[in-house]
């Protein structure tokens, strides 16, 4: 996968992240913001000062009350510190993160269902921005929380620092060419490590997919009937093989700033300068034990918080990344403008004018200069070979994609002119690739909340030829579809399931039904029933079908055959029929098998 | 399947051999963890006892000096080992024990019977370990050797400091107790709320996904449907923090009391305690400053050793699994060898076969016989659900039935060598998969060497129709399908994909083809172009062919045909017998045909 270029930098990006968390839950990201301060500045005076005066107390041979006097102050704190932490992991957290999840992802799904079509052709744009939010909106929270303890661990360093400053400037000068050194070769050894990163991506799904073809349950037949495994053992070996090289090409990269790294930070911090501490309290007997202790921990502390916030970086510029998906996701704009406020009727007459359409990234147009009239209450069949343009028609009369020229028409008026929902609404559709909603069978028919008005639902599953199955079911209309998230789901099988898409489009009741391949899964019985059903579908109902099937056509009022994005033959059955030409031809080969 | 409780230090030693026999360095790489908690116990006990000694124990500031640099210098030899650790030996080591454990499961699960993946409880628990080996291998690796290291070390420094003042005994007993009893409870609670909310969860990601995923873009769109799952996900995410706060007091009792007794009279305790003793003249000063260093230590010891042993019980479980599928007797054992099958094939012959999936379900085959003859296409025709795809399952010897045989030129099948038997026959499926390789090699199933065999594969892709959309790709048929690891992968439509399906099973040029429901993605001149080839193979080459198909036109053309219906063999003969039987078949062909016969013989008339 090629490497993914942010639009906006770390910082916006994080800053980003926090207003999300903010909007949602003010309080709770304040609040856990100086929680986490409070409590990190807390463990510093139990484990770096209470020691160390502990220390100076047996010294200086003081009371024990000289320690308690410090010990019991951090004692309470620490009872603080945990009481707070548990107070809000157990009744602030749970709902606060409810509130920044839902208003994360409903905005997310707000904008993913709104978004043009055309946006989930372009693979690319949709792996990077679509599906990635599937999994991108972790690394909201992670910034969160990772920018937080940073933000912690500045102060912490600041307060540790000023305490050594003001023993032994000196430390601070140590400290200063320790952090230089080691920002200096963690930076480098990031990019190292990202730029390895990438090479490697591509061998690691290489990998994957290898893993994956065996376990899966999709792949087993087809590979027991061939030897595909012999290349992907092959593939197999060899990712290994490539991995084990490169590792050691980059091994060799990196290890003159590892060498940089830790042994010069091992020098500075532990010979030199535990060397210079031991010479001023031993030689120049400037400090005791307990000061030496305390200021010794305290070093390392700020050092210790420096590298946390090192290893910080790149895991934040990591999510950042994602972040950046986000936000280009959410602000994308649509081609298709909503903006249209004429009034919309249940129906009325389709026109296409001389239109044009090319997929887009695509060379070829799939349509091209198409112009048809449906009138209302007109039932049509598009007819044609795979790829001759029939679907994606369906497409351009529902607004899922604009025309490039030319103009679609509904009641007299350019579609555009209506509001985009409402103008979806004037149609029930059955897609080609239709699917079967995880809720209840009552949810899949009506489709939205509303209650299920029973007769209606009876009659169009009839009507649909799923009414013999539908009786078997003891929960009737409650029965859950799928095993998605209940163990007694009901699985479909291909052909129920595309019965009962056809008894939704039927409840939708809508004034125009268009069906793409509605019976392609059907057995003969069903599919004689869809077709009764088509050809009832009495007077006013405008109809647009799909189908391989002519003999699920045939009873239309008039056929278009398309070919390479164009029509090429127009009329009923028996006109086209005597014409002789291309709709004739594809009957004839297809019914000479009835004979 | 009866679970018994497994054995954690069994299955331990079971894995630990089953890594040192396919990788034994990743052994060795997770065992430099007792490195570094050696120096753990050295800079927090012994470099302390040492500096902080100096005074007791009258050192001079040049041995001081000396042993500063030996700590520097033992530091620096360490980490640069721990670079070479981190950056070298681990990535290699995850690729070979990656590599050593996937290889021995995909062998295995290639032999294992086909039922193993078409049975969910058996896929779910056993075949799935194959995709998540190397991981937990990682896990149980990583929890093993942090077990022995973390008990040493701890040993060692609570050894260290009982010898100073047994009061210490109580310090590190009392969190170590506490720790144990309320972080019980707590994982209890932990788990009961995640029980809970599986079902809000599981609701939740499934909302999630459906939002982002492609095949469901058009729904979202032209209908209402999200506002139910919109609902769905805002009542799942409630729901989870209903569940969580029914037990939030519980859970913040035992939060505060682990905590304090972990922390404050872990830590304040044992200090205080060193505190009163040192001022007693009791320990002197590198003995406290060994106690105040030290319980910070061993208490973070003891929790990796506590977590390191709830890690090696999880990873039981899952050994356990793995052991299962690893020990699996394939019912068919497809690398027992057998009797080589004639290259010739005279007739296939099924005898009073019957067949279910399940010991406890019912046959979905029952009592069938009939024979299937070289130079004859037959057809298998039915409704949904009447036994024609399970047939053919059979006749692969995915599976085997309970009852009958099934005879290949007298012989049974089970005789021969199941691979070299797969070989006679060319299948397409229903449910076939697309895989992430060369077109042609997906034509072929299997490596392509020579341009022979892309000859042929280019052949049946014309037979197939395929190859007029295949001939446009820059690459032609070595273009790489998919996406999976290719950006720019070709992505077929559903014909097209059909069209390599049916490309495979001309391409394998053997005596048997056998095409489940081939053509319902396909338009009318692709199908009319599969049966000229099917008609072909049949007249000319003599060969055995078998149609499933729900499309009655598909059957008429074939000279022997089958009707199936609930399991059972119901009719049987050519297109003419059957239509003259006026039986199933009739009826059937009749519903679909009657909207064509007409019109074809109103066409003929109009001429």
């Amino acid at each position: 996968m090629k490497d993914y270029k942010p639009q906006h930098n770390t910082f916006s990006n994080v800053w980003f992240a926090f207003k999300c968390h903010f909007k949602a839950a003010p309080c709770y990201t304040v609040f856990t913001l100086l929680q986490t301060i409070l409590g990190d500045l807390i463990t510093l005076f139990e484990h770096v000062f209470l020691p160390a005066h502990i220390i100076s107390c047996v010294e200086k041979k003081s009371p024990i009350s000289e320690v308690l006097v410090f010990l019991i102050p951090i004692a309470l704190a620490v009872i603080l510190k945990v009481g707070l932490t548990h107070i809000v992991g157990n009744y602030i957290a749970p709902k606060s993160l409810a509130k920044i999840n839902k208003y994360i992802h409903l905005n997310l799904y707000e904008k993913a269902v709104s978004m043009d079509i055309a946006k989930y052709d372009d693979s690319k744009y949709y792996n990077d921005y679509v599906w990635a939010m599937e999994y991108s909106t972790w690394h909201l929270d992670q910034a969160v929380n990772q920018s937080r303890q940073f933000i912690s661990n500045i102060v912490v360093a600041l307060v540790s620092g000023s305490y050594v400053v003001s023993v032994d400037i000196r430390a601070l000068i140590a400290l200063l060419i320790v952090a230089a050194i080691n920002l200096t070769a963690n930076i480098i050894l990031n990019k190292i490590d990202m730029k390895q990163w990438e090479e490697l991506m591509p061998i690691w799904r290489k990998r994957n997919y290898s893993n994956r073809v065996f376990y899966l349950s999709y792949f087993v037949k087809d590979l027991r009937m061939g030897k595909m495994n012999e290349r992907l053992e092959k593939d197999f070996s060899e990712c290994r093989d490539v991995i084990n090289s490169t590792t050691d090409r980059y091994f060799k990269k990196f290890l003159p700033f590892e060498l940089l790294n830790y042994p010069l930070h091992d020098i500075v911090l532990k010979g030199v300068y535990l060397s210079y501490l031991f010479y001023q309290a031993f030689v120049n007997k400037l400090y005791g034990f307990g000061m030496l202790y305390g200021i010794y921990n305290a070093v390392r502390n700020i050092n210790d918080k420096i590298i946390n916030s090192m290893r910080i970086f790149p895991e934040l510029q990591w999510d950042s990344k994602n972040i950046d998906k986000i936000r280009v996701f959410l602000d994308a704009k649509n081609e298709i403008l909503d903006d249209g406020t004429s009034k919309i009727s249940s129906s009325g007459d389709i026109e296409l004018e001389n239109v044009h359409f090319t997929y887009p990234g695509n060379d070829t147009p799939t349509i091209n200069g198409i112009s048809m009239k449906i009138n209302q209450g007109e039932k049509i069949a598009l007819v044609g070979f795979n790829g001759a343009g029939k679907s994606t028609l369906i497409k351009l009369i529902l607004r899922l994609y604009d025309v490039n020229s030319g103009v679609v028409k509904f009641d007299g008026r350019p579609i555009a002119d209506y509001p985009l929902q409402k103008y979806r609404g004037v149609f029930s559709t059955l897609f080609q690739d239709f699917q079967t909603i995880a809720a209840t069978i009552a949810q899949n028919i009506t489709m939205d909340n509303s209650e299920l008005d029973v007769d209606k639902a009876h009659n169009s599953l009839e009507m649909a030829a799923f009414k013999q199955k539908f009786d078997t079911l003891p929960k009737g209309f409650e029965t859950q579809l799928t095993k998605e998230f209940d163990d007694n789901g009901v699985n479909l099988s291909g052909g129920e399931a595309q019965k009962l898409a056809v008894a939704r489009v039927l409840y939708a009741n809508k004034n125009i039904i268009i069906l793409d391949e509605p019976s392609s899964a059907l057995d003969p019985l069903a599919e004689y029933q869809l077709n009764k059903t088509v050809t009832e579908l009495a007077g006013e109902k405008t109809v647009i079908i799909i189908s391989h099937r002519l003999s699920t056509t045939r009873f239309v009022d008039k056929i278009y055959m398309l070919e390479n994005g164009q029509i090429v033959e127009s009329g009923n059955h028996d006109v086209l029929l005597k014409q002789n030409g291309k709709y004739s031809k594809m009957f004839k080969l297809q019914a000479e098998k009835y004979r | 399947m009866e679970k018994k409780k497994p054995s954690t230090v069994k299955n331990s030693l079971y894995f630990l051999r089953i890594i040192w026999h396919t990788c034994p360095s990743s052994i060795f790489v997770h065992f430099i963890v007792f490195l570094e908690y050696g120096m753990w116990v050295f800079n927090s006990v012994i470099f302390m006892q040492y500096l902080f000694g100096a005074n007791t124990e009258n050192r001079s500031f040049g041995e001081i000096l000396t042993f500063i640099w030996f700590a520097t210098i033992l530091s620096i030899i360490v980490n640069i080992f721990y670079s070479w650790r981190w950056k070298n030996a681990f990535p290699k080591m995850l690729a070979n024990l990656t590599y050593g454990l996937s290889s021995k499961l995909f062998k295995k699960a290639q032999t294992v019977d086909i039922s193993c993946y078409e049975n969910p409880d058996f896929y779910n628990t056993y075949t799935r370990a194959v995709g998540v080996v190397s991981r937990n291998a990682r896990e149980f690796l990583n929890h093993f050797s942090v077990f022995f290291a973390s008990l040493f070390a701890a040993i060692y420094v609570i050894i260290v400091m009982v010898k100073i003042t047994p009061w210490a005994l109580l310090f590190i007993a009392f969190p170590m107790v506490g720790n144990i009893v309320f972080g019980k409870k707590i994982g209890k609670i932990n788990y009961d709320i995640n029980q809970e909310n599986t079902s809000a969860n599981r609701k939740a990601d499934y909302v999630n996904r459906v939002a982002f995923l492609r095949n469901y873009a058009g729904e979202l769109r032209v209908t209402n449907i999200f506002s139910v799952l919109k609902n769905a996900f805002i009542n799942a995410v409630d729901e989870s923090v209903v569940n969580d706060r029914k037990h939030a007091t519980k859970r913040f009792c035992f939060d505060m009391l682990r905590s304090i007794s972990q922390f404050v009279i872990g830590y304040e305790g044992m200090w205080l305690c060193a505190a009163i003793l040192a001022i007693n003249g009791t320990i002197n000063l590198s003995q406290l400053v060994v106690l105040l260093n030290s319980i910070g230590a061993v208490s973070w010891m003891l929790r990796n050793f506590e977590s390191s042993l709830t890690g090696l019980y999880t990873d039981s479980l899952f050994i356990e699994n793995l052991k299962t599928f690893l020990n699996f007797e394939p019912k068919i054992d497809e690398s027992k060898g057998g009797l080589t099958p004639p290259k010739k094939i005279e007739t296939i012959e099924l005898k009073n076969v019957s067949f279910k999936y399940d010991e406890k379900k019912d046959y979905v085959i029952k009592n069938i016989s009939f024979t299937l003859r070289a130079g004859v296409r037959h057809a298998f025709v039915g409704v949904n659900g009447s036994g024609k795809s399970t047939l053919v399952k059979l006749l692969l010897r995915f599976y085997d039935p309970q009852e009958g045989q099934i005879l290949l030129n007298g012989v049974n099948i089970k005789e021969f060598d199941i691979k070299k038997y797969r070989e006679l026959i060319g299948a397409a499926f229903q449910d076939f998969a697309i895989f992430s390789a060369t077109v042609a090699e997906n034509v072929m199933l299997k490596p392509i060497y020579n341009d022979d065999e892309k000859t042929i594969a280019v052949q049946a892709l014309k037979d197939s129709d395929a190859y007029k959309k295949i001939e446009t790709l820059p690459n032609k048929e070595d273009s790489i399908l998919t996406r999976e690891f290719d950006d720019d992968g070709i992505e077929l439509s559903g014909g097209e994909r059909q069209k390599i399906a049916i490309a495979r099973a001309f391409a394998k040029c053997s005596p048997v083809v056998i095409l489940d429901e081939p053509s319902s993605a396909l338009d009318p001149i692709a199908e009319h172009q599969m049966f000229e080839t099917i008609l072909r193979l049949c007249k000319k080459d003599k060969k055995l062919s078998v149609i499933v198909s729900h499309r009655m036109s598909s059957a008429a053309v074939c000279e022997k045909i089958f009707v199936f219906e609930n399991g059972s063999l119901v009719e049987e003969g050519s297109h003419k017998q059957l239509l003259q039987n006026n039986g199933v078949y009739a009826l059937l062909f009749n519903k679909q045909a009657k909207n064509y016969q007409t019109e074809v013989y109103d066409a003929y008339e109009g001429l």
